[in-house]
């Protein structure tokens, strides 16, 4: 009995003693705060340089990547690349905390919500227009006047000054665009050995794709049981769905995924409702009914849909540059080259080129709370990044590569607090040249050099770099960029503002009704006049609302 | 020293390891309550629970005013009350069939391996339904094709979504339910059944006037409790497996709050359409008391 009653006693002490220390756990991961880590490294002689313009300090939060692979010795709290800022702008990068990147946005929204910000961090748009509102972030214009370099300027307005301006409110610059290039378009990829043994010619028009997707099934050259044309999954018009996609597809036929554009009259009009999608769904509804695409498309996603591209059912399929890297699991087999791919641009249903729809190329911000005691710090960050992602010295590897500068595949790039990336890029000229003549001298960035080698392994028997030969080689889908470019042959969303009221109220019906009526139609379900019933419907149910508030912005922002 | 103070000292132990349990409790279950002021607000994180203006009943207005809305009530309703109705038959007539089987090691065998699917997430059959269901691959319809029947699109096709979702639930949860009513099973008296064998009840007629009667207040309770769920018509699930041509029958207030809440940022208009389910769960789990213990003279408390 007595003993049992101890029993019981020490239980419970233990189980309390448990919680509480799983308590004050978690609250000192969360304070690891620059005051906590000291750790003084080895080139800041005294800490309390930060006022005398010595070495200042400044707080953000990082996300623990996977591919980061640490050196010897070296952590988040030390390591080269914190030194090397430190040393080279005076600037010592240190972390209020750090959390695996599967929850690294979720701790931001705990971290905005706690009112707890960092000097600076990365935020999406919904959240700088918040914070903004909220008057928790600091209003950089002067600050970016001052300090940042006319490098930086001019590196942060190559594509116009337009993601700059979607940071800006009432004049005020509130955010730094953790700026990509915009100009990413959608191709189209085709069995080039089917096409061949077929005999059929490149694809050109809309009426091409339909004849070969036709061809493909019907004679059957990948001897498969299940064939169909064109290789689609179940998010076809998500802007997340880079292969599979049929928003290519739309863009054919003049139509367009959801972005706002041009009405004819000073105004914008939403795409999704324009007649020439009418068009494109009923092409598609053609090619359904012919058995040209998996009727089980709405339940599969990527990777399903690729099977049967994979083991070759499929020889035909829409999506961006990067596709060859998902079509190299079913192309290379056994370190041999077993299906040959080859990438065109957007066929169009008419005389004029098709243009690719694209969008503002940035979608994320980098924001400076208004507590931060040295913004300059965190522009200082930004000038340096520029400088050592685009032309480092040798010396400067060591932002990238770590203190020994050796490339060993350990990601210390990612490292960096702050990254911008170039709006404009020219791989579309240069790699496709330097790897067809091999040149190196004409090769300008590192992204152009990784790539280089990359395609250069293939070109030296490597088969698995198959991909990046697709993608950057003579032939290969950035080859076809400069031609779009050049033409301005691109469709870009005129709307980059903030969601508007009726947006966050009715986008969501909006966008199911319009993949009910889509899909339904796409499988033959329904008509092809049940789009006109849905343009109503869509007008009705907000869309009209919608339009006004967007033209009342456009008339603002023109 | 009073008896009180007497059997404070003697039982202290047992109040003191309460704590960590009410502390929990507290924690988990009633400091969130206080997040249902959200649904009355428009909710800004940053500006948190004190902060974010007060908009009314606006959250609730944008619920009624949703065109879909009536749909998306009679797909939850529809789905849940067949599960319900489902998950309760299929279990108790199992339970009752193993009950009757002789040998213990087919029975632990049956038991165990109906209980398996119970532990797998929807995200995993999902994909595993997918195949199993495919028109043109799946092993159901080339069953279906022995007999002459077309191949069905049963994740494609509104007649069949729901039913599907319900076959596929209660396949994946009736072991649980077995399990709790075999063990109701173990509770009846030997000797009821003596005696009624004795009276001349054949197997069918014991199972009619001594099993169920003896079964009754675990189905009461296990119905009072899932009454509960009748506007939970199983998120994951659906989620997992509906797409745009089924959004007809497929369509669920979980899977409508979670685009509007979750990918829109509507956090108000989440919390209140949790908000208004709760208060309905509460009155149906109420009135099937009520009704328990009227009609079954049976109380849970």
């Amino acid at each position: 009995m007595k003993l049992g009653r101890k029993f019981l006693l020490i239980t419970t002490l233990i189980v309390s003693v448990a919680l509480a220390a799983c308590g004050n756990n978690a609250k000192e991961t969360e304070k690891s705060s620059p005051s906590a880590s000291p750790s003084p490294s080895a080139s800041s002689s005294d800490s309390n340089g930060a006022e005398s313009g010595g070495v200042i300090e400044v707080s953000t939060v990082s996300p623990s990547d996977p591919y980061l692979k640490f050196d010897d010795g070296e952590s988040w709290e030390k390591n080269a690349v914190y030194d090397a800022y430190e040393q080279d702008v005076g600037v010592k990068i240190t972390n209020k905390w750090i959390a695996d990147i599967s929850q690294f946005k979720e701790k931001v929204k705990i971290t905005i919500a706690s009112d707890d910000l960092p000097d600076f961090l990365l935020v999406n748009a919904t959240q700088l227009k918040e914070l903004t509102e909220a008057g928790m972030i600091m209003d950089l214009t002067d600050v970016y006047e001052q300090h940042a370099t006319e490098e930086t300027k001019k590196f942060l307005t190559m594509d116009g000054g337009l993601q700059l301006k979607t940071a800006t409110f009432d004049g005020k610059l509130m955010g730094i665009p953790s700026s990509y290039n915009p100009y990413q378009y959608q191709y189209l990829y085709v069995r080039t050995d089917w096409l061949k043994e077929l005999n059929l010619p490149e694809p050109k028009t809309m009426a091409d794709v339909a004849a070969i997707s036709e061809a493909f099934k019907a004679k059957n050259p990948g001897g498969k049981s299940t064939t169909y044309g064109l290789a689609v999954s179940k998010n076809p018009f998500s802007n997340e769905t880079g292969v599979t996609g049929l928003r290519a597809f739309l863009n054919g036929y003049h139509a367009y995924e959801n972005i706002w554009i041009e009405d004819g009259n000073g105004g914008l009009m939403n795409s999704d409702i324009q007649p020439e999608v009418k068009q494109a769904l009923a092409a598609l509804q053609d090619l359904f009914k012919k058995g040209l695409i998996d009727p089980e498309f709405a339940v599969k996603d990527t990777e399903k849909a690729a099977e049967l591209l994979y083991d070759d059912g499929i020889g035909m399929v829409f999506g961006a540059s990067w596709t060859p890297a998902q079509l190299v699991k079913g192309a290379v087999k056994d370190d041999k080259v077993v299906q040959e791919w080859g990438v065109f641009p957007i066929p169009s249903v008419d005389g004029n080129p098709a243009r690719p729809q694209i969008g503002i190329g940035v979608d994320e911000y980098y924001v400076i709370s208004k507590k931060a005691k040295h913004p300059e710090g965190v522009i200082k960050l930004m000038n340096q990044w520029i400088v050592i992602d685009n032309h480092p010295t040798p010396e400067q590897k060591v932002y990238t590569l770590g203190k020994d500068l050796v490339e060993k595949g350990s990601n210390y790039w990612l490292l960096n607090p702050l990254r911008v990336g170039k709006q404009l890029d020219n791989n579309g000229e240069i790699l496709p040249k330097a790897i067809e003549t091999k040149d190196e001298s004409i090769l300008q960035t590192q992204d152009q050099k990784t790539r280089y080698e990359r395609a250069m392994k293939y070109v030296d028997g490597n088969t698995s770099m198959w991909w990046e030969y697709l993608i950057s080689g003579p032939k290969g889908a950035l080859s076809l960029n400069p031609g779009i470019q050049n033409n301005k042959q691109y469709m870009q969303n005129k709307f980059y503002g903030a969601p508007t009221p009726t947006m966050v109220e009715r986008q969501e019906i909006l966008t199911k009704k319009r993949d009910e009526v889509y899909f339904k139609i796409i499988m033959n379900q329904v008509s092809v006049d049940e789009f006109d019933k849905f343009v109503d419907e869509w007008k009705k149910l907000g869309g009209d609302d919608i339009t006004k508030e967007v033209n009342e912005w456009y008339a603002a922002n023109k | 020293m009073n008896g009180l103070t007497r059997m404070w000292k003697r039982e202290w132990p047992l109040h003191f390891m309460l704590i960590p349990g009410i502390f929990l409790v507290l924690l988990f279950s009633y400091v969130p309550m206080a997040g249902i002021v959200m649904a009355f607000q428009k909710y800004v994180p940053n500006k948190g629970l004190f902060g974010s203006p007060f908009i009314g009943m606006k959250n609730f207005q944008l619920l009624i005013d949703y065109p879909d809305i009536g749909r998306i009530f009679f797909n939850t309703i529809f789905i849940a009350v067949m599960k319900i109705a489902a998950g309760l038959f299929v279990p108790i007539t199992i339970a009752i069939l193993l009950n009757e089987l002789r040998r213990e090691w087919i029975k632990r065998t049956f038991q165990t391996l109906v209980y398996l699917p119970h532990f797998m997430s929807w995200v995993l059959l999902s994909g595993i339904l997918v195949d199993v269901l495919s028109p043109s691959s799946g092993v159901l319809n080339q069953a279906l094709g022995w007999f002459g029947i077309e191949p069905i699109f049963f994740l494609g096709s509104n007649d069949w979504f729901p039913y599907v979702m319900v076959a596929s639930d209660v396949w994946k949860e009736f072991g649980f339910g077995t399990i709790v009513y075999l063990a109701a099973l173990t509770s009846i008296n030997p000797s009821l059944y003596e005696a009624a064998a004795m009276d001349g009840a054949g197997r069918i007629k014991q199972t009619f006037h001594v099993t169920l009667p003896g079964m009754m207040p675990i189905i009461v309770l296990m119905l009072t409790l899932n009454i509960g769920n009748v506007l939970n018509a199983g998120f994951e699930q659906i989620f997992n497996l509906y797409s745009p041509p089924v959004y007809e029958s497929a369509d669920i207030i979980d899977t409508f709050v979670y685009r509007m809440g979750v990918q829109q940022a509507q956090f108000g208009f989440a919390t209140a359409v949790g908000l208004l389910k709760s208060i309905v769960s509460f009155l149906f789990v109420s009135l099937s008391y009520v009704l328990a213990y009227r009609l079954a003279n049976y109380r849970i408390f």
